[in-house]
């Protein structure tokens, strides 16, 4: 299967994941909504330019949009993911290792801490942007910094169970959190 | 010019992200202050479909509760139909024989269809439902959504085939309702927080409240009919400093599980709102 397909495939299963499974969990309704879909921006290979990066982050979340009735809302957030990324890999990768490695971010590529760091940061940074522009203002403090927390444990939580069992350690190398 | 074109070259990415960040979130404030916005209609028409077909899978799970509730209403139904009322004869009392108008007609003011839930929200701050009845099918802008249990919302806009209900679940829901008892009539709205609680304001000091009290929609209602089951009171507290109540309602609405509506239309509602506009000239 070539990559370009495997992108668009992967695409449509985040977005249908997201928006038929997730937005409509309604136990967890009245504080915490999880939100994975931005995953797909996380697992973008190395070399995705950029401006790629920014595309694929609008596309995205706009179809995203669409199904929630909230045009601009994820869009917004998840362009922040994919205007950041560049900047985290960048201090988070050695620059000779990142050279050898072709791949896409990932437990084997970056490092165990450095991967889960990575994903933590952007998370927080998804879910801070996409409370505060959802409420078009900053609102109760308490609420709001509960509200961010909880979401982001449960997305950090559902994004682990993704990676193991899409992306299982095949590697026996660099398995340790160092 | 030559530093331009290198600044541009330089921090081009950096623009490409502010312009798409203002793009969204404009369209974000743009849609969020006028929810007629027209320009969701043909995504509607999309997203719609793979809702409706994923929402003929999960209506399973909620078919006992709404079962349920179409035998109550069946019953509620039932019970109002005119079979169930005999006329007495009155011809005995009848003292003119130049009654200028046919007391006895009855015109329609309100008309009720029928319309499936192919998708809803509770969890976020704004929450919609789409209805798989549209333009076509007789649905404007304004016409007020029930289910069997209370009302539900307004609709807010219009495609072909679908239509978009705000919720009695979003920050700029508003709805006047009255307590059954008394009539007293309030304010209803939601607070965002909890999808179990809306808030009543408005009412004055002088109510006297119990838990558990029915309010039902009033006769100031623009889109809903008067006397419709709105919800009950679950706690209230005066509020510090004011005049009114602050009231906890529990809708009767079970918004999680919401799945046939009934879409009523005001057939007055056009000539009222002409009538009304004139006061502010």
């Amino acid at each position: 299967m070539s990559d370009s397909i495997k992108f668009i495939f992967r695409f449509l299963l985040f977005l249908l994941v997201q928006a038929l499974v997730l937005s409509h969990i309604h136990p967890l309704h009245r504080f915490i909504t999880p939100y994975v879909y931005y995953l797909f921006l996380l697992w973008l290979p190395f070399s995705v330019s950029r401006i790629g990066l920014l595309l694929s982050g609008f596309a995205l979340g706009f179809s995203l949009d669409l199904f929630t009735k909230s045009p601009g809302l994820h869009t917004s957030a998840s362009l922040m993911v994919a205007y950041l990324r560049p900047f985290l890999i960048n201090l988070m990768v050695p620059k000779d290792t990142r050279e050898l490695t072709l791949g896409s971010p990932s437990w084997q590529s970056m490092g165990g801490l450095s991967y889960l760091l990575f994903v933590l940061l952007l998370t927080l940074v998804h879910h801070v942007w996409l409370v505060l522009i959802e409420w078009m203002r900053f609102g109760n403090f308490f609420y709001f910094t509960g509200k961010v927390i909880g979401t982001t444990l449960i997305s950090l939580l559902l994004i682990m169970i993704t990676e193991l069992i899409f992306r299982p350690f095949k590697k026996a190398g660099r398995r340790s959190f160092s | 010019m030559r530093n331009i074109f290198l600044l541009i070259r330089r921090f081009h990415v950096l623009l490409i992200f502010l312009l798409l960040q203002v793009f969204s979130i404009s369209v974000l404030v743009r849609y969020s202050n006028s929810h007629n916005a027209r320009y969701m209609g043909i995504a509607y028409e999309v997203t719609g479909r793979i809702n409706k077909s994923y929402n003929s899978l999960t209506s399973y799970f909620a078919l006992a509760d709404n079962n349920r509730q179409l035998a109550a209403e069946n019953t509620r139904l039932g019970n109002l139909l005119a079979e169930n009322f005999t006329k007495i004869d009155t011809s005995i009392l009848e003292k003119s024989f130049e009654i200028r108008f046919d007391t006895n007609a009855v015109t329609r003011k309100y008309f009720w269809r029928p319309a499936r839930v192919i998708n809803n929200s509770v969890g976020a701050q704004n929450n919609f439902i789409t209805l798989e009845r549209g333009r076509k099918q007789g649905v404007t802008v304004d016409m007020a959504v029930v289910s069997a249990a209370g009302i539900v919302g307004v609709v807010t806009d219009v495609s072909d085939n679908m239509s978009l209900v705000m919720s009695l679940l979003h920050r700029k829901s508003n709805t006047s309702v009255a307590l059954k008892n008394t009539g007293i009539t309030g304010i209803l709205e939601w607070n965002g927080v909890n999808p179990e609680r809306l808030q009543l304001t408005g009412i004055p000091k002088s109510a006297k409240l119990a838990k558990g009290d029915t309010v039902v929609t009033s006769n100031l209602s623009l889109n809903y009919p008067a006397h419709l089951m709105v919800g009950t009171i679950a706690g209230f507290k005066l509020d510090v400093g004011g005049n009114n109540y602050k009231i906890d309602l529990k809708p009767a609405t079970n918004f999680f599980t919401i799945d046939y509506v009934s879409v009523i239309e005001n057939l007055y509602l056009k000539e009222q709102k002409e009538l009304e506009s004139k006061i502010k000239k």
